[in-house]
C-alpha cells in the first residue's frame, strides 16, 4: 500500500502525492510548528519539505522507513527558514526570568500540546532553534554550533536562555 | 549550562513527552498551497521536456544540413581528384617541354600575340583547329564538360573551378595547351569561366625568358584580400523564461560581430553586442539568493536587463551560391549584467512587499547561453555583404541576481566589411 503511493509519487501522480502529504500532515506539522513563529509559517516550511519531498522521492530508498528520511527533510527545510529568517530578525526576547518552576507542578500540569507549542512560538527564533535541535531533535552542542553557524557557547547561553524563558511562560499559565 | 547537559531537567522531559502528543488535523486549504506549487513545477517539467525537444530538432535539422552538406562536397572533391588525376604527371615537371625550343616559342608567340589577346577572333579564325580539337582529346576538359552540364548550382561550377585553378600547373607545362582550348573552356562552361579566364595571364616573348619559359602560365588566384571581416549588426529581442508566460515588449541586440576564416567554409566569429532584454519569470522560476522578501514569492516577476552580450563561436557556410550563401553558426554567449530592474507581481495584497529592486552588480555569467542561428548572406560588393541571420538563445544556466533561465529569438540583420 505505502509503497503504491511511494510509486504514485515517483510518477508525480496527484491523488498519490496528496495521500502522502495526508498521511504525515500531523506528523510533519508537529515538527515545523516548533520551528516557526505562527501556523501559517509553520505550513510555508511544511510544503517547502514536502515539495523536496516530491521532487526527490526517487532518491528515498523503498526499504529504509520513509519518516526518518521525512523528518531530516523537515528538520533541514526548517533550519533553513531559520536562516533566511535570521537576519531579518526583529524578536523582542522575552525578560528572562530567574524565576525556578518546581518540578511538581510542571509534573502535574496538565497543560496541553497546543500551549506547549505557543509557547515555544514565543520564543525568539535563535532560542527556539536551538532548544529545539537540542531537546527534541537530540543534536549535541558542536553539531548545533554548526549547523546554525554559531559559536559553542551561544548554543549552551541561547539554550539556557530559552529554558528561562519556558519557565517564566510555564509558571504565567499555571498562575 | 554544563548541568543541564548532563542532566536532562524537567522543562526537556516535558517538552520531550508534549512533543509527542500531538493532535494535528489535516486542513485541505494547506494541500491546495502546495498543489498550486507542484502544479506550476509539473508545468516547468513539461516545459523543460519541449525545450530539451526543440533543442534535439535544431540538432538534427542541424546535422542533417550538415550531413547532406558534407556528402555534397565529397563528390565535388572526388571530381576534383579525377580532374588531378587525369592531367598528366609528366606534364607537371620543371623540365621544359618540346615547345620551349627557339622556333617553337616563336611560333606560339606570334600565335599568343596575334590570336590570344581576343580569344573570340581565335573562334571566329579557327574554326579548323577547334572542329579538330575535341573533347575526347583533352578529358580534362570533358570532365569540366560534364562538371558544367550536370551543374546542380553555380556552387558546384565555381567550386570545381577554384579546385581546377589550384592544380599544380608549371608555367613550363602550360605551353602545351593550345590557345584555342582555352576558347574550347569557354565554351565548355560559359559562366564563371569567364571570369577565371581573366587570371590567365599571357606573356608576350620578351617575358617568356628565364625560368618562365612558355607562351602563357595560369596565375594561382591569390586572395588578396583579409580573411578577417567586421560588422555592424541588430536584432529585435524576444526573452522569455517558459512558454507559459506571456511575451513581453521587445527588447534589442547591438554591436558589433567580426569572423576569422579559418578554412573554405569556416570561420571563427566573435562578438560584442550590448542587449536590452525584457522577459517575464514566475515565482517558481525566480531564485534570488537571499530570502529577500520574507518568504512571500512573487507570483510573476518582469525584468529588465542590461546585457552585455559576448558571443564566441563557428560559423559554416552550408551552401554557396552566384552572390551569396547560407550558412549556420552555433556559439556561446557570456553576459556580463550592466543592470537589472525587477518589478514584482504578487497573487495577494501584501502591505510592505518588495515591489521593485535594481541591482547594478556587473555580475558575470560565462558562455551561459548556447547561440544556434541559420543565416542568408548577400554580396552587395566584392567585400561588403549583408545577412539576416534569425537566432535562438537556449540557456545553459540561470543569470542575474534571480538566476533565472530565460531563451531569446531575433533575427540579426547586420552590414559586413571585409577587411
Amino acid at each position: 500500500m505505502f509503497r503504491d503511493i511511494i510509486k504514485g509519487c515517483r510518477k508525480r501522480w496527484r491523488k498519490d502525492q496528496k495521500e502522502l502529504y495526508e498521511m504525515f500532515y500531523a506528523y510533519g506539522m508537529s515538527i515545523t510548528l516548533r520551528y516557526a513563529d505562527s501556523r501559517e509559517e509553520a505550513v510555508d516550511i511544511l510544503n517547502d519539505a514536502f515539495m523536496k519531498v516530491f521532487t526527490n522521492i526517487r532518491t528515498y530508498n523503498e526499504h529504509q522507513p520513509f519518516k526518518p528520511w521525512l523528518r531530516k527533510i523537515i528538520v533541514n527545510t526548517a533550519i533553513n527558514h531559520y536562516h533566511k529568517n535570521s537576519r531579518m530578525e526583529k524578536w523582542e526576547y522575552l525578560e528572562e526570568s530567574n524565576n525556578k518552576l518546581s518540578t511538581e507542578s510542571m509534573a502535574l500540569s496538565g497543560i496541553h500540546y497546543d500551549e506547549i507549542i505557543e509557547m515555544v512560538q514565543q520564543l525568539s527564533p535563535s532560542y527556539r532553534t536551538v532548544f529545539n535541535l537540542y531537546v527534541i531533535e537530540g543534536f549535541k552542542h558542536e553539531e548545533i554550533s554548526e549547523i546554525l553557524g554559531i559559536s559553542i557557547g551561544t548554543s549552551k547561553s541561547n539554550l539556557s536562555k530559552a529554558k528561562r524563558n519556558l519557565r517564566s511562560l510555564l509558571e504565567e499559565n499555571l498562575i | 549550562m554544563q548541568e543541564e547537559d548532563k542532566n536532562p531537567d524537567s522543562i526537556e522531559r516535558l517538552f520531550q513527552k508534549k512533543a509527542e502528543e500531538y493532535q494535528i488535523p489535516f486542513r485541505e486549504e494547506d494541500w491546495n498551497r502546495l498543489e498550486r506549487r507542484l502544479d506550476l513545477y509539473d508545468m516547468k517539467i513539461a516545459y523543460r521536456h519541449k525545450y530539451w525537444l526543440a533543442v534535439a530538432a535544431l540538432i538534427l535539422i542541424i546535422s542533417t544540413v550538415g550531413y547532406y552538406t558534407i556528402e555534397h562536397n565529397n563528390r565535388l572533391n572526388q571530381l576534383t581528384d579525377q580532374i588531378q588525376g587525369v592531367i598528366p604527371q609528366e606534364s607537371i615537371t620543371n623540365e621544359p617541354p618540346e615547345i620551349t625550343t627557339r622556333e617553337n616559342r616563336d611560333t606560339f608567340s606570334q600565335q599568343s600575340a596575334s590570336d590570344l589577346q581576343d580569344p573570340d577572333q581565335v573562334l571566329e579564325s579557327t574554326p579548323n583547329k577547334l572542329e579538330k580539337l575535341t573533347l575526347e582529346d583533352r578529358p580534362e576538359f570533358a570532365l569540366l564538360q560534364q562538371a558544367g552540364e550536370s551543374r546542380s548550382g553555380d556552387h558546384q561550377l565555381s567550386q570545381l573551378l577554384a579546385n581546377f585553378n589550384h592544380i599544380p600547373v608549371s608555367p613550363a607545362s602550360l605551353p602545351q595547351l593550345h590557345p584555342s582550348e582555352f576558347i574550347e573552356i569557354r565554351l565548355i562552361i560559359p559562366a564563371l569561366f569567364f571570369e577565371q579566364l581573366d587570371n590567365f595571364t599571357y606573356l608576350n616573348d620578351e617575358q617568356t625568358s628565364g625560368p618562365f619559359e612558355g607562351a602563357l602560365y595560369t596565375n594561382i588566384i591569390e586572395d588578396r584580400s583579409s580573411n578577417l571581416s567586421l560588422g555592424l549588426a541588430y536584432s529585435p529581442d524576444f526573452s522569455r523564461s517558459d512558454f507559459s508566460t506571456p511575451s513581453n515588449t521587445p527588447g534589442y541586440r547591438l554591436g558589433m560581430k567580426g569572423e576569422y576564416q579559418i578554412s573554405k567554409r569556416l570561420f571563427l566569429q566573435a562578438g560584442l553586442l550590448l542587449s536590452k532584454v525584457h522577459y517575464n519569470a514566475s515565482g517558481n522560476q525566480y531564485n534570488p539568493p537571499d530570502y529577500w522578501n520574507y518568504g512571500t514569492v512573487p507570483e510573476e516577476t518582469n525584468a529588465i536587463c542590461m546585457i552585455l552580450d559576448i558571443p564566441i563561436g563557428l560559423k559554416y557556410n552550408l551552401l554557396n551560391f552566384n552572390n551569396s550563401r547560407l550558412f549556420s553558426t552555433a556559439a556561446f554567449s557570456s553576459y556580463f549584467m550592466l543592470s537589472e530592474e525587477y518589478r514584482f507581481n504578487y497573487s495577494t495584497d501584501i502591505p510592505d512587499q518588495l515591489e521593485y529592486k535594481k541591482i547594478n552588480n556587473g555580475s558575470r555569467h560565462l558562455l551561459n547561453h548556447l547561440n544556434l542561428s541559420f543565416g542568408y548572406e548577400y554580396d552587395l560588393t566584392p567585400k561588403m555583404t549583408i545577412r539576416t541571420e534569425p537566432f535562438i538563445h537556449l540557456p545553459v544556466s540561470g543569470v542575474g541576481w534571480g538566476d533565472v533561465r530565460f531563451y531569446s529569438m531575433g533575427g540579426f540583420v547586420s552590414l559586413n566589411l571585409q577587411m
